[in-house]
């Protein structure tokens, strides 16, 4: 068995599941059932770890549903603190809950522990190398609500952990959560190296908090020198990707691999019909194949690259359905 | 608990259906419609079956399944159990299959719930328009007796957060949220689910805000088919695993 590295189409959220020889990563936990559904249909009954990049709930939801099921093992938790999560909100209440229970009557290690010092062989194994690059042991330490070294507010997805997964083909792969400016000014700032092969674009490819979308997308793809840049978008009436981020994409790789994980409002309206069947997906859950809201669905990256969906088929699929579709529309 | 009578039905043959209804128009309509695909109804006197034994004791030994509607005693003051209590027992007990209507979303938190873990199947008065509806509903309670839960009634130990407690006309309820239920909606259950203590208002409203574990079914499809059991006693409030919370922010 090769490693792989699969990233599943949540709706709007993040969840990678990472699978080794005898050993099992998930990286964040969206809020879909597609999340349950993508353990069982892999046939796991073991997660060693599970990695949070920051507790906002379109990645950390998914922990509450995971700790529920007495029939999956979990290693360990890896989550940051986040001072500007409200408890008594009722959703982060309940994960906050779960999490101590978790702690506190043993059913897994639950660690606060996720930044650039943490020992990376605690989340390698079975032939899969993860790296934690961000955030750094200060940003960390300051947590969101503080102040960056530049002076600048955290917010939650400053802290965002940003993991790079290399499989043991050697294909690297970028996961860096919800980064934002903040995030990435202190990561280049310091030297850090980005380099990826595949790239899961931070933030579901929408980045409200920067002054410049473009000039951002374009930094970041530019500093990871991904030739695949994948988005985990949920179809609202927000469109994400925006095209200005799109646009930045490009201008760093004009030849960029584009995939979303369903069809954003920017390729085809929200309100649009869709089709009655997504005969190109993979066989991997996905949030968005109920109501065919799926793009390009659940994909798995291994030996071969990304593989499914089937690209003939897809690519069909895209030229018929959508209307202004963004990865063809807006390349150079 | 009284012998059956009468036989087991065949597989797909639904057998003698009873339909209770306190609107006799409705429970007509609903015999109509079942007539319509050949099965066989009696639609059920509500002063033969007063009370839930005698209701019991009348399903047991005359049908093979049963469609029944919340309210029983809404306009017919001399019945004195509603319809969830008696498919409870039914289903639950007597191993009869049925299928549990209602006319009012708003029954389903306060009457529904403390009894919906042993009522498979809950359909709005809309539906029994459709009778193959219906007679799915009973085949599907039927495959819940004989084989156990599918895995959307299938619970998983969660916390729920109380929102909110208020009155009702029949109690006290709770409105909490599901920690892992992919909906973001709250679910109404009469306090006393979770405590006798929690029929006084003022010491449901003091618990709000905290939160509890229980079993639910996460893969409830609508609010409508959610339930619990098991509820651990031991309340824990959120804000306490919090240290570094500020207000302001929220």
């Amino acid at each position: 068995m090769t490693a792989e590295l699969h990233v599943i189409d949540v709706g709007h959220g993040n969840c990678a599941v990472v699978t080794g020889v005898d050993w099992t990563l998930m990286v964040d936990a969206g809020a879909s059932a597609a999340v349950i559904q993508t353990i069982e249909y892999l046939g796991l009954d073991r997660l060693d770890a599970i990695a949070i990049s920051h507790r906002d709930l379109d990645h950390a939801r998914g922990l509450v549903p995971l700790l529920s099921r007495r029939d999956l093992e979990i290693g360990a938790i890896y989550v940051g603190a986040d001072a500007a999560k409200n408890p008594s909100a009722p959703e982060t209440a309940n994960l906050l809950v779960a999490l101590a229970d978790a702690k506190r009557n043993g059913r897994c290690l639950v660690s606060r522990d996720l930044d650039d010092t943490f020992n990376s062989e605690t989340l390698s194994g079975g032939g899969v190398s993860v790296e934690v690059l961000a955030p750094s042991f200060e940003l960390a330490m300051t947590g969101p609500k503080g102040k960056s070294s530049t002076g600048s507010t955290i917010s939650s997805n400053s802290v965002s952990a940003v993991l790079r997964v290399t499989l043991s083909n050697g294909r690297r792969v970028l996961l860096p959560g919800d980064l934002d400016g903040v995030g990435l000014a202190e990561l280049l700032g310091r030297g850090a190296d980005l380099s990826a092969d595949v790239l899961v674009f931070p933030h579901h490819g929408s980045l409200s908090t920067v002054a410049d979308e473009r000039a951002f997308a374009a930094e970041v793809v530019e500093a990871v020198g991904a030739s695949t840049v994948l988005f985990s978008v949920g179809r609202s009436a927000k469109a994400r990707p925006t095209e200005e981020v799109m646009r930045g994409v490009f201008d760093a790789n004009p030849k960029a691999e584009i995939a979303c994980t369903q069809m954003s409002s920017g390729c085809l309206e929200a309100d649009a019909e869709l089709p009655d069947r997504l005969a190109h997906l993979t066989k991997l859950p996905a949030a968005g194949r109920a109501g065919c809201r799926s793009c390009a669905g659940s994909m798995t990256i291994g030996d071969l690259g990304i593989e499914g969906p089937n690209v003939a088929t897809y690519q069909e699929y895209i030229g018929v359905v959508a209307k202004t579709p963004m990865c063809r529309t807006v390349r150079p | 608990m009284t012998v059956l009578s009468v036989a087991p039905a065949e597989p797909h043959d639904i057998g003698v259906v009873a339909v209770l209804d306190d609107d006799v128009g409705q429970a007509k309509a609903v015999e109509f419609q079942l007539q319509d695909v050949g099965v066989e109804t009696i639609v059920v006197n509500l002063d033969e079956v007063p009370t839930l034994d005698r209701a019991i004791d009348w399903i047991t030994h005359k049908v093979n399944a049963v469609i029944c509607d919340v309210q029983l005693s809404h306009l017919h003051s001399g019945v004195s159990y509603n319809g969830a209590e008696l498919m409870s027992s039914v289903i639950g007990d007597c191993k009869i299959p049925g299928v549990l209507t209602t006319g009012f979303k708003d029954d389903v938190g306060m009457w529904v719930r403390p009894h919906r873990h042993r009522i498979p199947v809950l359909i709005s008065r809309d539906e029994t328009e459709e009778p193959e509806v219906l007679v799915d509903g009973v085949e599907a309670c039927r495959v819940e007796i004989a084989k156990g839960r599918g895995p959307d009634r299938e619970t998983h130990r969660v916390p729920l957060y109380i929102e909110k407690a208020g009155i009702t006309e029949v109690g006290v309820a709770l409105d909490a949220r599901v920690g892992g239920w992919s909906r973001k909606a709250s679910m109404r259950f009469p306090a006393v689910m979770l405590d006798e203590r929690y029929a006084d208002l003022d010491a449901a409203l003091a618990i709000t805000g905290q939160v509890f574990f229980a079993r639910v079914n996460l893969g409830a499809q609508h609010e409508t088919d959610l339930f619990f059991e098991d509820p651990e006693p031991e309340l824990v409030d959120p804000t306490e695993l919090s240290l570094h919370f500020d207000a302001e922010i929220a």
